[in-house]
């Protein structure tokens, strides 16, 4: 089989091919969106293709010969959409049989309902962009499967860890940095899946024949805490829980600034930009920098320490106190995760090793000097 | 009274990324200040070219170098792709100009030595782009290195590189067939560069990567010394990196990040605190104030280098980095290469393993 992977350089993408070329399982086309995303991907000799995936005359172009697709490209709330946009007429025009997209466990919010399953109607209207990004491309490819050919499976997962997971990479330099924190005691499920386990999936939702017209949630087998999760990548980076803060999440408000931001952002005011004279751009910079909370008097304090910087999104994904379940994933897949939570982690550990986040202490050598 | 020198003429060939963010920087700068002239910018590519033609208007706009007033006095810069780098400078020298080339001195050591032995035919100077020689802070270590201030070295450890974010033109840059390596030719010249100039070179060496039949992005090597010291060096396009050398002597250590060129961080025996901090000119062998806007970064060395080979050309001084020191880093990464073993990657699934066991047996992965 002939599998062209939309995204070959991100986090799953990249361990897809890792997998999908060392196992000789499938004959691989890497997709990616521009050159400079060759550069661990360079590591093989593969056809890679580069193309704009929001472009569906180029990625068209790229799919032809290829048996299957999966998509699993990251992007903004933007990209998402317009990628999705332009995938499925893309696949079919491709000749391409089966698309397996990567959606996200998010297009239920982050705290979902309990019950909250594949039958449960997903929320295409969220305060987070980029959840309602991946519902939104989640229906587009739903609707547009129902007028084409080309069959299609969408896999939904949540909380992926594995080599090259930046939210790992994160939360391993916020523990060793004391900056890391927990919402309730870290007592909130944590949906993990092993990006092994996922890649699992995604095996099974390119094989399966009567996988087609389905959405899968995909979680790894064992129940996982937020707690849990931590002290995995406490004991990753050779530590514990001990500097880690304990928080209430707090209510969310946008700063005066953040609220300026985030306008500026929209369309309408990007479209409107230009038509602005550089010097009113610059006063409304400046003014919207000055527009700091009072503090005490310039050098009147002692050096402090970071504390954690808490964000909503964290908050929400630490207060999920429901289970995804992978029942419909195991009846029509065959979905079996493999790797158990504390195997996916130790291989997790073993890369934070590999990229110097935790380096074994060697006798003889000082660290930098602090 | 004495008259202003000429400026010197500039023929830049090659405007891809490195002359636009580097070169076209630093020559716009020393043109305003009359040091040189850029008389043409030479790139088959127009778009590239236009790009830095709109910064030096007068300068000709040529696709080819051999149609340029290549003539005595002028210097070459050669910021072309590396396989380009012998026949232009060999052209240059041979021409009478002296050349300034961007590194990797050249795709091979053979293209290297013929660039040398240009160098010394034509009796012109060459001058090898590896220009972290004229940091303050790689400058400092190779002081503290070379007087043993704080006595002999004992060990050091080097991590440097990060995502790739170069705005690559084509996939040229990822293919073995077109660039003879990854992570260790690009990155790892600047940083071989170094630690020869500051620990000659190694008595042994182990060398791994993670290369699978393409270019390496992530490699781990291991150097010991004659003297008995070691160090490690770890080089990634993969993921972000500190960025830091940290060398170790008997009375102290000092780490400096590469970001900042002009600066180190000293932890002293006996002293119970750090200093951390930039390094400054010493006017008069001792502790003066100094006026702010003293401290010197990574553009500054950059026209320094440039400066370097303005005086060759001028006055007949040697340039800093010769042909023979940019051949040094270039036969290490030869032998690295040459003494490669494959970089363990502790997630793979036993399956993978043997599937990339399978490959190196089939020398698709080395």
């Amino acid at each position: 089989m002939k599998i062209a992977i939309i995204g070959a350089s991100g986090f799953v993408g990249l361990r897809l091919v890792e997998r999908l070329h060392l196992t000789a399982k499938a004959e691989i086309v890497p997709i990616v969106h521009a050159y400079r995303s060759l550069a661990v991907l360079g590591r093989f000799t593969l056809p890679w293709r580069v193309v704009n995936p929001s472009d569906p005359a180029a990625l068209s172009e790229a799919l032809k010969g290829c048996d299957a697709v999966v998509h699993a490209a990251l992007g903004d709330a933007g990209q998402i959409v317009t990628m999705a946009e332009a995938l499925y007429p893309a696949a079919q025009a491709a000749g391409v049989k089966r698309i397996v997209a990567l959606s996200s466990a998010a297009v239920h919010t982050l705290t979902p309902a309990s019950g909250t399953d594949e039958a449960t109607p997903i929320i295409a209207s969220q305060k987070s962009e980029y959840n309602t990004a991946k519902a939104k491309a989640e229906l587009l490819l739903e609707n547009a499967r129902r007028g084409g050919k080309t069959e299609l499976v969408q896999l939904r997962p949540s909380i992926i860890y594995g080599p090259r997971s930046r939210l790992v990479a994160d939360i391993a330099n916020q523990i060793l940095s004391g900056t890391a924190y927990l919402v309730d005691d870290g007592s909130g499920i944590c949906n993990a899946v092993s990006v092994d386990n996922l890649i699992d999936a995604i095996w099974l939702a390119l094989t399966t024949p009567d996988a087609d017209r389905n959405t899968f949630l995909v979680n790894d087998r064992d129940v996982v805490t937020w707690r849990h999760f931590y002290e995995a990548i406490a004991a990753g980076v050779g530590t514990n829980l001990d500097g880690v803060k304990a928080v209430q999440s707090p209510e969310f408000k946008e700063s005066p600034s953040e609220k300026l931001a985030r306008i500026a952002a929209t369309k309408t005011v990007q479209a409107t930009l230009p038509f602005v004279p550089a010097r009113m751009k610059r006063l409304a910079k400046a003014a919207a920098a000055a527009w700091t909370t009072p503090g005490p008097g310039r050098g009147w304090t002692l050096p402090e320490p970071a504390g954690p910087r808490v964000t909503e999104e964290m908050c929400q994904l630490q207060s999920c106190r429901w289970r995804f379940p992978i029942t419909k994933a195991e009846r029509v897949l065959g979905y079996a995760p493999a790797h158990t939570f504390q195997e996916g982690m130790t291989r997790t550990a073993s890369w934070l090793v590999f990229v110097g986040i935790a380096r074994p202490q060697r006798a003889g050598t000082a660290g930098r000097p602090a | 009274m004495t008259a202003s020198p000429l400026p010197v003429p500039v023929i830049v060939s090659g405007c891809g990324a490195i002359t636009k963010f580097f070169y076209a920087s630093a020559l716009g700068y020393l043109e305003s200040r009359g040091v040189v002239t850029v008389a043409a910018l030479c790139d088959p590519h127009e778009g590239n070219r236009a790009a830095v033609h709109a910064m030096f208007p007068k300068a000709l706009s040529l696709a080819r170098l051999e149609d340029a007033p290549l003539s005595l006095g002028a210097i070459v810069v050669v910021a072309s792709p590396p396989k380009l780098h012998a026949p232009q400078t060999i052209l240059a020298l041979e021409r009478g100009c002296a050349v300034l080339c961007e590194k990797p001195m050249a795709a091979g050591i053979a293209d290297a030595e013929a660039m040398a032995a240009a160098a010394v035919r034509t009796g012109r100077p060459l001058a090898i782009g590896v220009y972290r020689r004229f940091f303050r802070g790689a400058q400092a270590i190779k002081d503290l290195i070379t007087n043993q201030t704080l006595g002999p070295v004992r060990s050091f450890d080097v991590e440097e590189g990060g995502p790739f974010r170069w705005e690559a033109a084509s996939d040229s840059f990822f293919k073995r067939e077109i660039t003879p390596g990854g992570v260790l030719y690009d990155t790892g010249v600047h940083t071989l560069d170094l630690l020869l100039w500051w620990f000659n070179e190694p008595a042994s060496l182990e060398y791994r990567d993670d290369a699978i039949g393409g270019l390496e992005a992530n490699c781990r090597l291991n150097l010991r010394y004659a003297s008995g010291f070691a160090g490690e060096v770890r080089l990634s396009r993969d993921w972000t990196t500190k960025n830091l050398f940290r060398i170790n002597f008997q009375k102290g250590s000092v780490a400096w990040n590469v970001g900042q060129a002009g600066s180190i961080a000293l932890k002293l025996e006996g002293l119970g605190s750090v200093l951390d901090g930039e390094l400054l000119p010493d006017r008069d062998n001792g502790l003066t104030l100094h006026t702010p806007g003293e401290g010197e970064g990574s553009p500054q060395a950059f026209i320094r280098q440039l400066l370097d080979i303005v005086a060759a050309v001028r006055t007949g001084s040697p340039v800093h980095i010769n042909a023979s020191e940019g051949l040094r880093s270039l036969r290490l990464i030869e032998e690295c290469y040459r003494q490669r073993q494959p970089l363990a990657q502790p997630w793979l699934t036993p399956e993978e393993n043997a599937g990339l066991a399978r490959l190196e047996t089939k020398g698709v992965a080395s």
